[in-house]
């Protein structure tokens, strides 16, 4: 038992903490307050491409495919570190994508695509749900069917954020329409200039973009298809426990937990300030708790994946505390911070930045978004605890 | 990282369960109900023999184990629904060793007065003149222990001192707690302070105070831990087993999301204490990591106590059903050694400035 980095892991941590000093300049700072997620700023593709210099697009890669080979743990440091310090790091298509094609992908697939990958020349955008297939994805209907050496993808897709930038879609698609509606369904990957495709743009509550894509007729090669054909549905849930690493880190929290325990001191209300009403030191010291589980519930699943196999209920566990922790994160802040609270980025008086009302807005998606809180509480119930189905 | 035992801690806990679950039978938790220990000679002769009390100490007063061994073996404690009393002699038996003194029999250690713990401020009682007068409460194991560690005052500075139970001067009773441990008032009239039952003075007692308390916290919290996994495994089970409308109660859904959570609550439990007994045990600073602990396990066991009561339904709330037992130790545990209050209190000390000193 050790509940404390070991000497490397904290070598690690230097090494990325010595990378964040020299990489994240005070315009990468500006950039990332004044854009959402409508573009990646020039900045920011900076930033990225430093990343993908050092190697660094795949910690947990094998080195045959020129990744570090580095464990969860040690990506859970990196993940966590990035985080705490505002950096934008890497997408989906290192941590979810890349990660499926090296798992399942043909020799010919993997020198294909992880080369153009590493080089920073392919960013997916992940295309799962539709309309009528949300929480049900295995309802989904887009159909890919087989037309000589091509592939014929016709339906729609929602939800799918990223689309407007991404250079190819990660799509879901239904290759057999006589399978069971689990077994049909296959991954394929689509380019974004492929003649059929309309992006159009929506809004959600934070002002954050997301967008519906259609596809009439899009021909795709058939070797854009990826691993075994019907094996799609449980690559995609495999990916999606991968990534709870990523979502299951309580960092943001964090770092926003940090900047208020700073800003109490310096807000006055009734002639003394926030960080002496015993009201606001209770709350925070109760929220300090709470990251601090959180954060055990997030290394949890880094370290139960370093002990082989997918980490299903761990990842589970981490992802239904961590984003519900930071919609009770984001509401209690705004209750002790009062009127102020209200404030956007664009105003300089905002505290924290204006960071706070944000996350109230955003934390709705965390709680319904890769994967339902309601779905990972079945998972773990079923799963973990074997109670019936 | 590693958030396993090892191998060896591993089989430490499993032959501490053979025996638990092998000595503590329904019936024997019902007549220990009716004695004054909480346990019989027997029983005591057992724990004793598997030098659980002599394995706790540090290695020079010839025990083996640390702070860690012996959190794992109280986990065990906890699953089982062992005796208080062991806690208890554990905690005492290591302040002794720590301070020199040569242990014999049970010691416990008074950490309560009567409205709060020891450790904040100059304790009431005092010693003058050689003489010890005052009151502990809430002192476990207090009338049946052989000895007792007491914190007082003396010339406005903090004693420890141990002193043999039956020493004139000082009457015990029974206090009439809920819990199921065994917590005692302990009056001090005039009780002769030898040179030999001095253990510490001034700030050497304070730092070693600290230590007793935090020891304390620690092996509770583990037990606490214990407790909490039997809770959460018997739900589990029992929802598998119980059928209601044609269908096993596990197969609601409204049941399924109760389970989830308390397995959440409980692996997050686990983590928090773990990692402050293991900070405590490696001579780190732990302050921080217990006040968390407390301030989390408290809340969370007794919470999973009172779900597992819902979805037990009249089954698990007979008496000869174990879970109210569990029910109780939460909240017991939680009112001695987990007070959410005061560890948010601390806690907040350690995050920010302390500007109304006069609070």
């Amino acid at each position: 038992m050790r509940y404390a980095f070991t000497e490397s892991q904290l070598a690690w941590r230097d090494e990325v903490r010595a990378f964040i000093r020299e990489h994240k300049t005070a315009a990468l700072d500006d950039e990332m307050r004044r854009l959402s997620n409508e573009e990646i700023g020039p900045q920011a593709r900076k930033f990225q491409d430093a990343l993908l210099a050092k190697g660094w697009w795949g910690i947990c890669w094998p080195k045959e495919y020129g990744g570090q080979e580095r464990s969860a743990i040690e990506l859970f440091i990196f993940i966590e570190e990035m985080t705490l310090a505002s950096c934008p790091y890497l997408s989906l298509t290192y941590t979810s994508m890349a990660p499926t094609i090296l798992r399942v992908g043909t020799d010919e697939q993997k020198s294909h695509w992880l080369p153009r990958i590493t080089r920073g020349e392919i960013e997916f955008a992940a295309g799962y749900s539709e309309p009528e297939a949300g929480t049900d994805l295995a309802s989904l209907r887009t159909r890919a069917d087989l037309d000589g050496d091509h592939y014929l993808v016709n339906g729609q897709k929602t939800w799918n954020t990223g689309a407007h930038t991404a250079t190819h879609q990660w799509l879901a698609v239904r290759t057999d329409q006589q399978a069971k509606k689990h077994q049909g369904i296959s991954l394929l990957i689509v380019p974004m200039d492929a003649p059929g495709i309309t992006v159009q743009p929506i809004y959600v509550w934070p002002g954050l973009r997301t967008n519906a894509v259609f596809f009439d007729n899009v021909r795709v090669p058939k070797d854009h298809l990826i691993g075994a054909p019907g094996m799609g549905f449980y690559y995609i849930a495999m990916a999606l426990d991968f990534e709870r690493i990523a979502i299951g880190s309580p960092a943001m929290v964090q770092r926003m937990f940090g900047q208020l325990r700073e800003t109490v001191a310096t807000i006055e209300r009734d002639g003394r300030p926030l960080a002496a009403d015993p009201a606001v030191r209770r709350k925070l010291a109760r929220l300090e708790t709470e990251i601090e589980a959180a954060r055990w519930l997030a290394i949890q699943n880094a370290w139960a994946i370093d002990q082989g196999g997918v980490p299903t209920t761990e990842a589970s566990m981490a992802k239904i505390f961590v984003s519900e922790l930071s919609a009770r994160f984001a509401d209690v802040a705004l209750e002790i911070l009062g009127p102020l609270g209200q404030l956007g980025p664009d105003d300089a008086d905002a505290p924290v930045d204006g960071r706070i009302q944000w996350l109230y807005r955003v934390a709705p998606m965390l709680r319904f978004g890769g994967g339902t809180n309601e779905v990972q509480r079945i998972i773990i119930a079923q799963r973990g605890l074997g109670l019936p189905r | 990282m590693n958030l396993a035992p090892t191998a060896e801690q591993q089989e430490l806990q499993a032959s501490a369960r053979r025996f638990l679950e092998k000595e503590i039978t329904r019936e024997r938790l019902l007549a220990w109900d009716k004695t004054t220990e909480g346990y019989d000679a027997a029983f005591w002769r057992g724990v004793v023999d598997l030098g659980w009390i002599a394995f706790s100490l540090p290695e020079p007063a010839g025990g083996g184990g640390g702070l860690l061994d012996m959190a794992l073996i109280l986990e065990e404690c906890g699953r089982a629904l062992a005796p208080a009393g062991i806690h208890a002699a554990v905690v005492g038996a290591r302040a002794l060793a720590a301070l020199g003194a040569p242990v014999q029999g049970v010691a416990t250690a008074a950490l309560h007065e009567r409205e709060r713990r020891a450790g904040k401020g100059l304790p009431s009682s005092r010693v003058e003149r050689g003489k010890l007068r005052g009151e502990k409460w809430f002192v476990r194991q207090g009338v049946s222990a052989d000895s007792l560690i007491v914190p007082a005052r003396e010339h406005d500075e903090l004693v420890l001192v141990n002193v043999p139970a039956n020493a004139p001067g000082i009457s015990r009773r029974e206090l009439a707690t809920f819990g199921g441990d065994r917590q005692s008032v302990v009056r001090f009239d005039g009780v002769a302070i030898s040179p030999q039952a001095r253990l510490a003075s001034g700030a050497a007692a304070a730092e070693a105070l600290r230590r007793i308390q935090d020891e304390a916290t620690a092996l509770a919290l583990a037990e606490m831990v214990g407790g909490f996994a039997v809770v959460c495994e018997t739900t589990v089970a029992y929802m598998k087993e119980r059928v209601q409308f044609n269908q096993p109660l596990g197969k609601f859904q409204g049941v399924q999301f109760r389970c989830a959570d308390m397995a959440t609550s409980l692996s997050a439990t686990r983590h928090v204490v773990f990692s402050a007994i293991w900070r405590l045990s490696q001579g780190l600073d732990a302050r921080r990591e217990l006040a968390i602990a407390r301030a989390w396990a408290g809340g969370a066991y007794k919470q999973a106590t009172l779900d597992a009561h819902q979805l037990h339904g009249g089954a698990g709330y007979v008496v000869e059903h174990p879970l109210h037992r569990y029910a109780e130790r939460a909240q017991s545990y939680a009112i001695l050694f987990a007070s959410e209050d005061d560890a948010l209190t601390e806690l907040a000390d350690q995050l920010l400035p302390r500007e109304d000193e006069e609070r």
